[in-house]
């Protein structure tokens, strides 16, 4: 017998792919947290799970029933005997619980280990396959941990003292789409298994019978504008669990990158919080309830483009659509610096650059995709760029190296800064000015480019676009300026670092003074 | 022995416990939220705690104590309420919502004696204010209440000027805003059980107006009956919630009726538990609701220095702004164009720059109106640290946003602006310097 064990619907369709596929021939039974879907929901799965005779038995896994008998919450405080006694109270419960012998079965495939099935293997060190949690997740670890914490901080402590998330040695293989983990990862257990690979070399009549249990139907795409698939992601694993921010983020990404663009949504099956048909007027709206990994085996004709903040589902569709496009979760927090970008750009296109990129404290995983979006052409001609986060400090070395040089203006103040060397640079000023119903703020941003050739440099002050924002309601406007003495002076001193220290250590020793005084008249 | 009970019976106990009255329910609710996990994984002391609520909250006054020192403590921090995507999750499975609508759905900008008082400004009668009072309730709709006013000041009024003035004085509230969507993007149907004497016809236009979508409305005054007595006239069916703000009068009977609660903690409920420094009306009330629908309802609140730059350092902002432009003088200002002041005046405020005199030395940013206090406004304003300086920043900002969105045409005198904006300022700023100076040093 070979055991399955998950705890998300991405989980579900991997472990019903690789049944029907790797394990075509073997007796499989599937445990599920039952967490997965509201409860009405769960038993109509489990239902529909029996009819298709994919697995001898399906057992729901109680966990609210056994949360009732760890005894106590954890967190980073809890002393390792608790943590201890709070593993063993789960073991014997999930012991208790269970009636069927798991340590005989052929083989444990094993995914979200934090669960009580997880913690029970891993107490009595039963090997298992650990399955990553979704795509491109096993080289996401702190992502997928900070995901855990979030949802259940006992688990996660628990997680940490066992070597949860296919961190322990007892884990035999470690099932994950290698195409979708991060540049530069390895590791020795790491065995591929996609969901898109196996659909695709699955007999016609079993994909078939998968996209029907999902009651799947084909995906018309009728228009003759390219088409961008939107995904979605659940709110609860972003880093800002906040649904202003998680529309403004996605509005603007589509004003950015897609406006051109027939807009298809596809929510993450639990985002079921934002009305995608008001943000996104006119869009069609896939159901959630479908895996986003089936989508390639639905669309009558394959999207143009596939966009997303940082869903992990994306990297199942790249082999798909003509061109993809991620941001990382760095997006998550910082998703203004996109109006940063777009004036980037623009200062790209002005200077009519084409050659070589170096960045320096930069967000390049957020910046490279967007040129990619607006076709700036790299690595064409031995013009070499300096991308810089920060304000045109002390580099007078370095920008020797480079025929241009843009500043993005991210950092706050720096050391180094001189009068003389904001005269050099043409300021391209980024004003974003929401209209009303906007749920962004109004914004002021600079960056500062540098120049060589005084046409260019001519040019790019002369620089004028305006782009209206339809989704986030808004308007940018992109401004080229010269530095003249007065202005030099005005950045000056709002960029001069020591001054600005001096000024605060006058400021602190004046209220600490007060402080003291005050203090001493109350004794 | 727990594990034996079923997590639904386990529920209804703890609904019970929850629904005594409106500070039992806060109080339980903000327990839950703050541990959860403590809550599911040790139930027994979880309902111990639960328990001692029950009993102190029923003793009489114990809604009424100042729980936070303004300008000491994070209101935030004590007082706020759920994410609304938390506040809903349970919500969204539902076969039918209720809600109250009026304190929840949609806040009057204005209190209601004002509102009186602006009825019969418009329409220069006499004693129309205390007459309408008088006469006002719920019960009866507001052509019998009318016909009562004509009768007693012995001219024939209608109620036109009234429902016109009533429906420009309606904020949506967003966070509602928000749930409501929610209840309709998952396909759950509404009705509004509304305690007023406007007609449901006109209710529903009015909701229609602020961005609500609701399926049915009934009100009192159509109906003559209490919101007790519709409710129960009501189909009876499983899994229905009942949303709103009023707990007496509409939550109550609804968890008689075995609706599951979702209780909207209204505005004046949370900030009496605020000690405030004295405020004069009409600003207390935009105040408090600015209090109440935007700083306890947003995820930035979490930030101390958001919250007293927001609470305490803003509305005398707000109040110097308005004096300039009311001057119709531009911004004399001698800093960056990128700065945050020319960002709040330009956006904000409809303001035009203008450059300093020759004189004026470059860089002293607050040669204007704002200098005798700029000592606060700079050290808040111009920290080394990005992310503090983003939290004061944004604290202003949306304050000016939020307070021309929901007064609109009701903005207070300047004066009073002025007079309550700086007993705020002094409530706040000896904290706010001493902890940006705490926390610059740190």
């Amino acid at each position: 017998m070979i055991l399955y064990h998950i705890s998300t619907m991405y989980q579900l369709l991997y472990v019903i792919t690789h049944r029907l596929t790797v394990n075509k021939e073997k007796d499989c039974c599937l445990y599920i947290v039952e967490f997965i879907q509201p409860k009405e929901q769960l038993e109509i799965l489990k239902k529909q799970l029996e009819d298709t005779g994919w697995f001898s038995f399906i057992k729901i896994i109680p966990e609210a029933v056994l949360k009732l008998s760890r005894g106590y919450a954890l967190d980073e405080k809890s002393e390792a005997e608790t943590i201890d006694t709070v593993i063993n109270n789960i073991s014997t419960a999930f012991e208790k619980w269970l009636d069927y012998d798991i340590k005989s079965c052929e083989k444990r495939y094993v995914a979200s280990d934090q669960w009580s099935m997880g913690v029970y293997l891993l107490n009595h060190r039963i090997p298992y396959v650990y399955i990553e949690d979704a795509s491109g997740m096993l080289s996401q670890q702190e992502r997928y941990l900070q995901i855990t914490k979030h949802f259940n901080k006992t688990n996660f402590i628990i997680s940490n003292r066992l070597n949860g998330a296919g961190r322990s040695s007892i884990v035999q293989e470690k099932l994950c789409d290698l195409q979708n983990q991060q540049p530069d990862f390895h590791d020795a257990k790491a065995t591929d298994f996609s969901i898109y690979a196996a659909m695709s070399q699955m007999p016609e009549n079993l994909r078939q019978q998968v996209l029907s249990f999902y009651h799947a139907k084909t995906i018309a795409v009728n228009t003759k504008k390219p088409v961008c698939l939107f995904l979605t992601q659940y709110l609860q694993t972003m880093a800002k669990k906040d649904l202003d921010v998680q529309e403004q983020i996605s509005t603007l990404l589509v004003d950015y990158i897609a406006a051109n663009h027939d807009i298809i949504v596809k929510p993450h099956p639990k985002d079921n919080w934002l009305d995608y048909r008001r943000v996104f007027e006119n869009a069609c709206i896939l159901p959630g309830n479908i895996n986003a990994e089936l989508l390639p085996f639905l669309f009558d004709r394959a999207p143009d483009m596939a966009l997303t903040a940082s869903s992990t589902s994306i990297g199942g569709l790249k082999p798909f659509v003509k061109e993809s496009f991620s941001f990382g979760t760095s997006i998550e927090t910082k998703w203004e610096y996109l109006h940063l970008y777009f004036a980037l750009v623009c200062v790209l296109r002005c200077l009519l650059f084409d050659g070589e990129i170096t960045y320096h404290g930069a967000n390049r995983q957020q910046i490279e995709p967007f040129l990619d979006a607006y076709a700036v052409r790299l690595h064409i001609s031995d013009e070499s760029l300096l991308i810089d986060s920060g304000v045109c400090a002390a580099k007078e070395d370095t920008l020797q190296a480079f025929d241009y040089a843009v500043f993005l203006n991210t950092d706050a103040y720096t050391n180094g800064v001189t009068k003389e060397k904001f005269r050099d640079m043409v300021r391209v000023c980024c004003r974003v000015r929401p209209k009303t119903g906007s749920l962004i703020q109004p914004q002021y941003f600079s960056l500062f480019v540098f120049c060589r050739d005084p046409k260019k440099r001519e040019r790019l002050q002369q620089l004028a676009v305006t782009r209206p924002l339809q989704y986030t309601k808004a308007q940018v406007q992109i401004t080229g300026q010269s530095i003249d003495d007065r202005s030099a002076q005005q950045l000056f001193l709002k960029y001069d670092y020591q001054k600005r220290s001096y000024l605060h250590a006058i400021q602190n020793s004046g209220f600490r003074a007060r402080e003291t005084q005050q203090s001493a008249v109350a004794r | 022995m727990l594990e034996k009970l079923s997590p639904d019976f386990i529920l209804r106990l703890y609904n019970l416990l929850l629904s005594g009255n409106a500070n039992i329910y806060f109080h339980c609710a903000r327990l839950r939220n703050a541990d959860r996990e403590s809550a599911t994984n040790s139930p027994i002391s979880f309902g111990l705690k639960l328990l001692q609520i029950n009993c102190k909250d029923r003793l009489p006054f114990s809604g009424r104590q100042k729980e936070v020192r303004f300008g000491e403590e994070p209101l935030f921090a004590k007082l706020h309420r759920p994410a609304v995507h938390e506040f809903m999750s349970t919500a969204l499975t539902a076969k039918r919502a209720y809600t109250d609508v009026l304190g929840s759905l949609i806040i009057p900008r204005i209190e209601k004696t004002q509102f009186y008082q602006l009825i019969e400004n418009q329409l220069s009668i006499d004693g129309f204010a205390v007459c309408r009072k008088q006469l006002d309730h719920a019960k009866h709709s507001i052509d019998l209440i009318y016909a009562g006013i004509s009768k007693r000041l012995g001219r024939k009024i209608t109620p036109q000027t009234e429902l016109s003035l009533f429906e420009r004085c309606c904020y949506a509230n967003p966070y509602m805003l928000r749930a409501m969507e929610m209840l309709s993007y998952n396909h759950v149907p509404v009705t509004g059980i509304i305690q007023t004497s406007y007609s449901a016809a006109f209710m529903q236009t009015v909701l229609q107006n602020c961005g609500f979508d609701l399926q049915t409305v009934q009100t009192t005054g159509d109906t003559g009956k209490s919101v007790a007595q519709l409710l129960k006239d009501e189909a009876k069916e499983t899994k229905v919630i009942a949303l709103g703000s009023a707990f007496r009068h509409f939550l109550k009977p609804a968890a008689r009726r075995g609706n599951d609660l979702y209780f909207y903690t209204p505005d004046r409920f949370v900030t009496q538990k605020i000690d405030f420094p004295e405020l004069t009306q009409p600003f207390r009330f935009i105040y408090l609701h600015l209090i109440g629908t935007h700083l306890l309802n947003t995820q930035r609140g979490e930030h101390f220095v958001y919250e007293l730059s927001f609470c305490c350092l803003a509305p005398f902002v707000f109040a110097q702004m308005i004096t300039l432009k009311q001057m119709g003088k531009p911004l004399c200002y001698s800093g960056d164009i990128d700065d945050f002041l020319p960002l709040l005046a330009i956006e904000q405020f409809d303001m035009r720059l203008s450059d300093p005199p020759a004189d004026v030395e470059i860089g002293s940013h607050f040669e204007t109106c704002l200098k005798p206090y700029s000592g606060v406004f700079e050290t808040l304003c111009d920290q080394n640290d990005p992310e503090l300086c983003v939290a004061v920043q944004n604290g202003v900002l949306d304050y000016c946003r939020q307070f021309f969105s929901f007064a609109g045409d009701c903005i207070p005198s300047e004066s009073q602006l002025r007079e309550n904006a700086q007993r705020l300022l002094n409530a706040g700023a000896r904290r706010m310097i001493g902890l940006l100076a705490k926390e610059a040093t740190a």
